[in-house]
C-alpha cells in the first residue's frame, strides 16, 4: 500500500485533520462540490510544503436538454485577487461541453493595491458557441474556430465523475482553462485504483491522469461513489474541502 | 482636455519634462509625428531559455500567441541578460544601470540604489499612467512606490499567472479614450516552475508516473557535457550535494518535457493580454516588448537554473512589435541587444528624455529598420559581482574576480561553448584584446559602494570587492 502519492505529500500539512467524506453522492444528479485550491509548492529549507491558495465550488445542474454548471473560484493573487464566477450552459454530451456562458470576474485590493477605483479591472465576459465557431463576446467580438471536441477545465469536475473506472475509458479533447485559455491534445485516461495511507486510515481511490499540451499533468483522484476527492496539477490543486462538504445539492 | 486631442508637446509641457529638454540624436528621432505618445506594454517571463519558441525554431513546444507577436514584430536571437538572475536583471531592467551601479549584484540581499530612479516613476512622472501586475522581485524597492499595483500574484506561476493576465486584461479592457497613455508591466512566473521540479526531484530517487510516458520526451542538447576545467564558481554548481549530481538521463529529459509545457502555459497568459489589447483597439497605438529576465540551463552543460554565463542562462528572447513601426516578421541575428536597452528604447518610443546615465542603447532605429546605423561591438553581462562576460559577434570572454580560469568560446563555431580556447597560445591576442575590452567598460562604471550583507548563497566566493 503506498504510504502517500506525490499528490497528496505536495499538500503538506493541509491534509493533517483531513478525512475522506462518507455521504452518498450520485454524479448524475444534482450536486455541489466546494474545494480548496492549494499551491503545491515543495518543503524546502524546512518550510512545510502546500498552501492555501483559494477556494473552489462547483454547482451541478442536470437537466433533459442540458446541464448548467456554475464555478466559483477565488484565488489568492497578493494585492488583488479575484473572484470568477462562470454559469455554463453545457451539451449533455460527455464532455459537457459548453454551448453559451458567462464569466464575472471581481476583484478585492488589499492596501498595496492602487486601482482608481475598486472596480476598475473587473470584467463581465461571455461566450457562445455559433456553429463551428466559439466566440467571445466583447468590444469586439473574437471568433475562433471550435474544436472538434472540447470543454473547460471547470466541467472536468462534472465529466471526471461520469467515467467508469475501466481501461478504455479515454477522452481526447481541446480545453479551455478559465474559458479562454487554450490548451489544445489533451488525453484523459483511467490508471487504475490506488490505495493510500491518509491519517493512518486506509483510503482507497481512482486515478484518472490528463495530460497535453499547455499545461502539465493532471491528476483526478476519484472515490468509490465517482466524486472528484483531489484534482492535482504540478503546482496547483484542489482538494474536496471538509469543512464544506457537499454531495447532493 | 481630451487625450486624443493631446499632442507631444503639451503631453510633455504638462507633465513637466519639457524644460528638461529632450536628448534625441538624429539617429533616435521619430520617424513619425504622433499626435498622443504610444502606450508601452512590457511583459516579460521568467527564467525563459532563449530559443523556447515555436517561433524560434524550437520542435518541442507550441507557442502560438509568442509566434503571432513575433510575426507581427521583430525579435533578436542575440539578446543578453544584464545579470542572469531575476533581481539583478530586472533592477537593470528598471534602471537602465548595470547591476555594479545600482546596487543590486544577486537576489534578495542587496538593495537598489534608493536614489536611484526607476521606469515606473520616471514614466509615471512624465504623464503615463505606470502600472503593474504579477513578479516584480526588485530589491528594496516595493513596486507600489513605482507603480500603480495592480497585483502582485505568488511565487508560483501555475497558481497566479492567471491572475496576473487577467489583471492585465481587465485594465486594457477598461480603458477609455480620454485615458492617459499607459506603461503596463505584467511580469509572469511561468516557466520559473521548473525551480520547484527540481527541489522536488532533489533525492534524484528514480521518476514514478502514474501514467505511461509521453512519446515525445525532448533528447538530451548536444552540450548537455561540460570541460571539467571551468571557472570555479561554476565548478562549485556541479558538486556532489547537487540533486542534479544524482539525475538519470530520464531525469533530465524529464525536466525538459515539464519545462516545454511551462513555456506553454506562459504562452497562453500572453495571448490571453495580447487578445484584450487587440479587442480593446489599442493594438495599433502599443509597443509591446516581451522577453525574460534570464534563461535556464536546461540541461546544456548538465546544469538547471541561471546565474551564470553560458548562453542557456545569459541568453533571453526578445520581441518587439508595434503596427506600421516596427518591421513585422523580422528576426535580427546580427545587433548585439542588452536588458540594459529596455529602458533607452521605451523612453525613445514615449518621446521622454532616458534615465539618468541609462547604459544601453535605444532599439529604435533597429525596430524600425535603420540598420545600417552604428551600433554597438560588444556587450557585457555580470554575474554576482565577480562574474563578467564580453559578447562580440564572434566571441565570448569569461572571467571571474581572482579566478585563474578564464573562458573564451567562439560562438561560430561552438555555438555549444564546449571548446574552451582561452588557454590556446593562438588565441591570446583575442583573450588581451577582450579583456582589455571589459576592463574599459569596468573603468567606466560608477560603482555602487555595496553594504555586506549575509554570506550570499550560492554565489561563488562571496565577499569580495566590486570590479572596477
Amino acid at each position: 500500500m503506498a504510504e502517500k502519492p506525490r499528490d497528496f505529500r505536495a499538500l503538506g500539512a493541509r491534509l493533517g485533520k483531513w478525512t475522506p467524506p462518507q455521504n452518498a453522492f450520485d454524479p448524475a444528479a444534482a450536486w455541489t462540490l466546494n474545494y480548496s485550491r492549494q499551491a503545491l509548492v515543495p518543503e524546502r529549507n524546512g518550510a512545510p510544503g502546500g498552501a492555501r491558495s483559494g477556494a473552489l465550488t462547483i454547482m451541478h445542474a442536470p437537466g433533459p436538454d442540458a446541464t448548467r454548471l456554475r464555478a466559483t473560484e477565488s484565488v489568492s493573487a497578493g494585492f488583488s485577487s479575484p473572484t470568477y464566477t462562470a454559469d455554463i450552459d453545457c451539451a449533455n454530451d460527455a464532455l459537457l461541453t459548453p454551448q453559451r456562458w458567462t464569466l464575472d470576474i471581481r476583484w478585492v485590493s488589499g492596501p498595496q493595491a492602487k486601482l482608481k477605483n475598486p472596480g476598475e479591472i473587473d470584467q463581465t465576459r461571455g461566450g457562445r458557441v455559433e456553429g463551428r465557431e466559439i466566440v467571445h463576446k466583447g468590444a469586439r467580438d473574437r471568433r475562433c474556430p471550435a474544436p472538434e471536441r472540447w470543454t473547460a477545465f471547470w466541467n472536468l469536475f462534472a465529466v471526471v465523475p461520469r467515467l467508469p473506472f475501466e481501461a478504455s475509458s479515454v477522452l481526447t479533447f481541446d480545453l479551455f482553462e478559465e474559458l479562454d485559455l487554450h490548451k489544445p491534445d489533451q488525453r484523459l485516461a483511467y490508471i487504475g485504483q490506488r490505495t493510500l495511507k491518509l491519517n493512518g486510515q486506509p483510503l482507497a481511490l481512482h486515478v484518472f491522469e490528463q495530460t497535453g499540451r499547455g499545461m502539465l499533468p493532471w491528476r483526478w483522484w476519484v472515490d468509490a461513489q465517482h466524486r472528484v476527492i483531489l484534482a492535482a496539477g504540478d503546482r496547483r490543486a484542489y482538494l474536496l474541502d471538509e469543512t464544506k462538504r457537499g454531495g447532493a445539492a | 482636455m481630451s487625450a486624443c486631442t493631446v499632442n507631444r508637446r503639451t503631453f510633455l509641457a504638462t507633465s513637466g519634462a519639457a524644460g528638461l529638454g529632450l536628448i534625441l540624436t538624429a539617429r533616435q528621432a521619430p520617424a513619425v509625428t504622433r499626435k498622443r505618445p504610444p502606450n508601452l506594454l512590457f511583459m516579460h517571463l521568467d527564467q525563459w531559455y532563449w530559443e523556447e519558441a515555436s517561433a524560434f525554431g524550437c520542435a518541442h513546444v507550441r507557442t502560438p500567441n509568442i509566434d503571432r507577436l513575433a510575426a507581427r514584430g521583430t525579435s533578436f536571437s542575440l539578446s543578453y541578460s544584464a545579470n542572469p538572475v531575476c533581481c539583478p536583471a530586472r533592477a537593470c531592467w528598471y534602471t537602465g544601470r548595470a547591476s555594479s551601479e545600482n546596487g543590486v549584484i544577486m537576489n534578495d540581499q542587496w538593495p537598489l540604489d534608493p536614489a536611484m530612479p526607476d521606469l515606473g516613476q520616471w514614466f509615471t512622472a512624465r504623464g503615463y499612467d505606470a502600472v503593474y501586475a504579477g513578479k516584480w522581485h526588485v530589491t528594496g524597492r516595493a513596486f507600489s512606490q513605482s507603480f500603480r499595483a495592480l497585483t502582485s500574484g505568488s511565487g508560483v506561476g501555475e497558481v497566479t499567472d492567471g491572475a496576473v493576465s487577467r489583471a492585465a486584461e481587465g485594465f486594457l479592457r477598461a480603458r477609455t479614450a480620454t485615458d492617459k497613455p499607459f506603461f503596463l508591466n505584467v511580469g509572469f512566473l511561468q516557466p520559473h516552475d521548473c525551480c520547484y521540479w527540481v527541489f522536488e526531484n532533489q533525492g534524484g530517487e528514480p521518476l514514478t508516473r502514474l501514467g505511461p510516458p509521453p512519446a515525445d520526451l525532448p533528447p538530451l542538447p548536444p552540450n548537455h557535457g561540460y570541460d571539467p576545467n571551468e571557472p570555479e564558481p561554476l565548478r562549485n554548481r556541479r558538486n556532489d550535494a547537487h540533486p542534479r549530481s544524482r539525475w538519470s538521463a530520464e531525469h533530465w529529459r524529464w525536466y525538459l518535457w515539464n519545462y516545454d509545457r511551462m513555456v506553454e502555459m506562459a504562452d497562453a497568459e500572453v495571448g490571453r493580454v495580447l487578445n484584450a489589447l487587440e479587442d480593446a483597439g489599442l493594438a495599433e497605438e502599443t509597443l509591446v516588448i516581451l522577453t525574460a529576465d534570464h534563461g535556464d540551463g536546461l540541461a546544456r552543460h548538465g546544469l538547471t537554473s541561471k546565474m551564470f554565463l553560458y548562453d542557456e542562462a545569459a541568453r533571453v528572447p526578445f520581441i518587439a512589435a508595434f503596427p506600421g513601426r516596427v518591421q513585422a516578421g523580422g528576426r535580427d541575428a546580427r545587433h548585439l541587444v542588452s536588458g540594459l536597452d529596455i529602458a533607452p528604447t521605451l523612453c525613445d518610443y514615449a518621446g521622454i528624455e532616458g534615465l539618468p546615465k541609462a547604459r544601453g542603447l535605444s532599439l529604435r532605429p533597429l525596430l524600425e529598420g535603420r540598420d545600417q546605423a552604428p551600433w554597438r561591438e560588444f556587450l557585457v553581462a555580470e554575474t554576482f559581482r565577480t562574474g563578467r562576460m564580453i559578447r562580440t559577434p564572434e566571441y565570448k570572454y569569461v572571467a571571474y574576480q581572482n579566478d585563474p580560469v578564464t573562458q573564451l568560446f567562439d560562438l561560430r563555431s561552438d555555438p555549444g561553448e564546449l571548446k574552451n580556447l582561452a588557454p590556446e597560445a593562438s588565441k591570446a591576442d583575442t583573450v588581451r584584446d577582450l579583456a582589455a575590452r571589459l576592463a574599459a567598460w569596468e573603468k567606466n562604471l560608477d560603482i555602487y559602494p555595496l553594504q555586506e550583507p549575509a554570506e550570499p548563497k550560492r554565489a561563488g566566493k562571496g565577499k569580495k570587492t566590486a570590479r572596477g
